[in-house]
């Protein structure tokens, strides 16, 4: 059972936001994070294996921490899948060929929500006491080294391969099932979900590390090719080749180190919760279990509630949220409590989420455009969450970001994984 | 940098998995018949079976579930993936909640399907390549199904 009381103490102060800067007192277990980096996303890191990928964004998240690898107490690796990789024990490669043997490392896999539950896995240790710097990479190529029926096959198989992946499911039919439900029931429509996907592929023409930027329009994605009805090819997320990496650091870590930066950005909240892995075992408490992700309310409650955010829109500037399809983004919208349950379809038409809207959802692309890559995705996520709070983004910034949250989520919600951020000014 | 060294590789495994306790239900669909488990407490059952209610947490035990129900979701795949059982092209997935079970199978559907709502009966598939592919749905409206029904 979730014991809020033990994460009290590790709960910021806040002051009011009103002043224009957040200052809060935090303690020596505050987490920060001290360094990010990460590779272009792409379809096919031709120059690249998955190690080399791993080894680039390690080396640029040590070198934004003014650190090395000898200051690092611990690698937790995030990588979905060894039948991608081709390599088991994957995280002994990398350590090797990045300086980092000695260290204690592991490799955590939690399907979509790995790179969360890595970044999880390392607040866990500096918390603890058991490190003070952790660098956490999340690494994966799910381009072209297989072919996409290949992927998608290793990816059916995190769905149950007793009763279902021999039926032949897909991860779009599960999705494809859960929006049409949340049509039947709350009148959203196709159309309005189409809009994540203008969104998010417009904002992926302004980050030059996306695997893709385009502009569409509605009907572009409702003409695009059939996938899984209602989806159709432009709702679903990219295969990509990638890497991200963040250095998570204590406080006194941070203090000890020269030359760190004025801005401090802090893990506020870190909230997780998991829901019964088959879509069909949800309707116990009737057909409403088919249209969201509970878990994902549950992950939020629990972060919300460490970080202090009583109204997410309110408190929160910047999100990246897992678009796996476009309307797992509009299901999110209700699930992370930025609005109402059933009123995300109209939230995304109005373009609440999208820059100069209640907050601003996805501004690197998401998973549909900025891509996805498995065990890269959920760190990457963080990548920008903290550029954005530094005020680095450059054309994609939100204007004085100074809370954001990560959503990250596998399979059909069956893990979920929030954190939220903020920024500290010292 | 010149192009680089790509290295093909065709790794396969062959395996010969046990269904372990849930082994009664891929049994019993090759005698053409349904089993799911029953809550020994609350009385909910599940097809497919669980051998701990997810509600309550206590056991479960085997029981028998008639052959029909409803869809309450479906989607058709424009590409069947290459797991699923042989057929045609495309692909008709949906959720059948059997009548009296608390949670819904995933199974392909045959033949014209209305959508949610629609009532449908089991069907069974023969020689499949995996036990589970024996069981497919189709409408509860077709003609073989309403044989019973005009003889008497």
């Amino acid at each position: 059972m979730w014991d809020q009381t033990a994460w009290s103490i590790f709960r910021l102060q806040r002051v009011d936001r009103t002043r224009g800067d957040a200052v809060m007192r935090m303690n020596e277990q505050t987490v920060c994070v001290a360094g990010v980096g990460m590779t272009q996303f792409s379809p096919y890191a031709r120059d690249h294996s998955i190690v080399d990928l791993a080894r680039i964004a390690i080396n640029i998240a040590l070198e934004d921490a003014k650190t090395d690898a000898d200051s690092i107490d611990e690698l937790v690796f995030a990588n979905e899948s060894d039948h991608l990789s081709g390599q088991v024990t994957l995280v002994s490669v990398v350590q090797a060929d990045c300086g980092l043997v000695d260290k204690p490392g592991l490799r955590v896999e939690a399907g979509g929500a790995t790179g969360a539950a890595a970044i999880r896995a390392g607040i866990a240790s500096i918390r603890s006491g058991f490190a003070s710097a952790v660098i956490v990479c999340g690494a994966e190529k799910t381009g072209r080294e297989l072919s996409s029926g290949a992927v998608g096959e290793v990816f059916a198989l995190s769905a149950d391969s007793q009763f279902e992946y021999p039926v032949g499911v897909t991860f779009p039919a599960l999705y494809a099932m859960m929006i049409q439900a949340h049509c039947d029931r709350y009148g959203t429509t196709m159309e309005q979900v189409a809009q994540v996907s203008v969104k998010n592929l417009r904002n992926g023409k302004r980050n030059p590390l996306a695997h893709r930027g385009l502009d569409v329009s509605v009907g572009d994605v409702r003409g695009s090719v059939p996938v899984a009805t209602p989806y159709n090819a432009l709702d679903c997320s990219v295969l990509s080749d990638g890497a991200a990496a963040v250095v998570l650091a204590s406080k006194s870590w941070m203090d000890s180190r020269t030359g760190s930066r004025r801005e401090r950005i802090v893990i506020a909240g870190s909230g997780a919760a998991t829901d019964q892995p088959r879509l069909g075992d949800r309707i116990v408490d009737g057909l409403e279990g088919l249209c969201g992700f509970a878990a994902k309310r549950a992950a939020a409650s629990r972060a919300y509630a460490q970080a202090g955010v009583a109204s997410p829109t309110d408190e929160i500037d910047v999100a990246e949220v897992y678009d796996s399809f476009s309307g797992a983004e509009v299901q999110a919208y209700e699930d992370l409590g930025f609005c109402e349950v059933g009123a995300g379809g109209a939230a995304a038409e109005r373009g609440d989420f999208d820059f100069g809207g209640k907050l601003v959802v996805n501004p690197s692309g998401g998973l549909i455009a900025r891509g996805a890559a498995s065990g890269a995705t959920g760190v990457a996520q963080m990548v920008e969450v903290v550029e954005q709070l530094r005020h680095e983004a450059g054309d994609r910034q939100v204007p004085d970001a100074r809370r954001g949250l990560t959503d990250t989520h596998a399979g059909i919600g069956s893990i979920c994984m929030v954190h939220v951020l903020e920024r500290v000014d010292t | 940098m010149n192009e680089p060294v790509h290295v093909e590789s065709n790794y396969t495994q062959t395996s010969r998995r046990s269904m372990g306790q849930s082994s009664p239900f891929f049994t019993a669909l090759s005698n053409e018949e349904i089993r799911g488990t029953e809550c020994v407490d609350c009385g909910r059952s599940f097809v497919p079976p669980r051998l701990l209610c997810p509600v309550d947490k206590a056991k479960t035990k085997w029981v028998t579930i008639p052959g029909q129900g409803t869809v309450v979701a479906l989607t058709h795949l424009a590409r069947r993936p290459r797991y699923a059982a042989a057929g045609p092209e495309d692909l008709m997935l949906g959720l059948v909640q059997l009548d009296g079970v608390s949670t819904a199978i995933l199974a392909e559907l045959i033949g014209p399907i209305d959508g949610p709502g629609q009532r449908v009966v089991t069907t069974y598939r023969e020689a499949p390549a995996h036990p589970l592919q024996q069981l497919t749905f189709e409408s509860e409206a077709t003609p073989e199904h309403n044989r019973e029904d005009d003889e008497t």
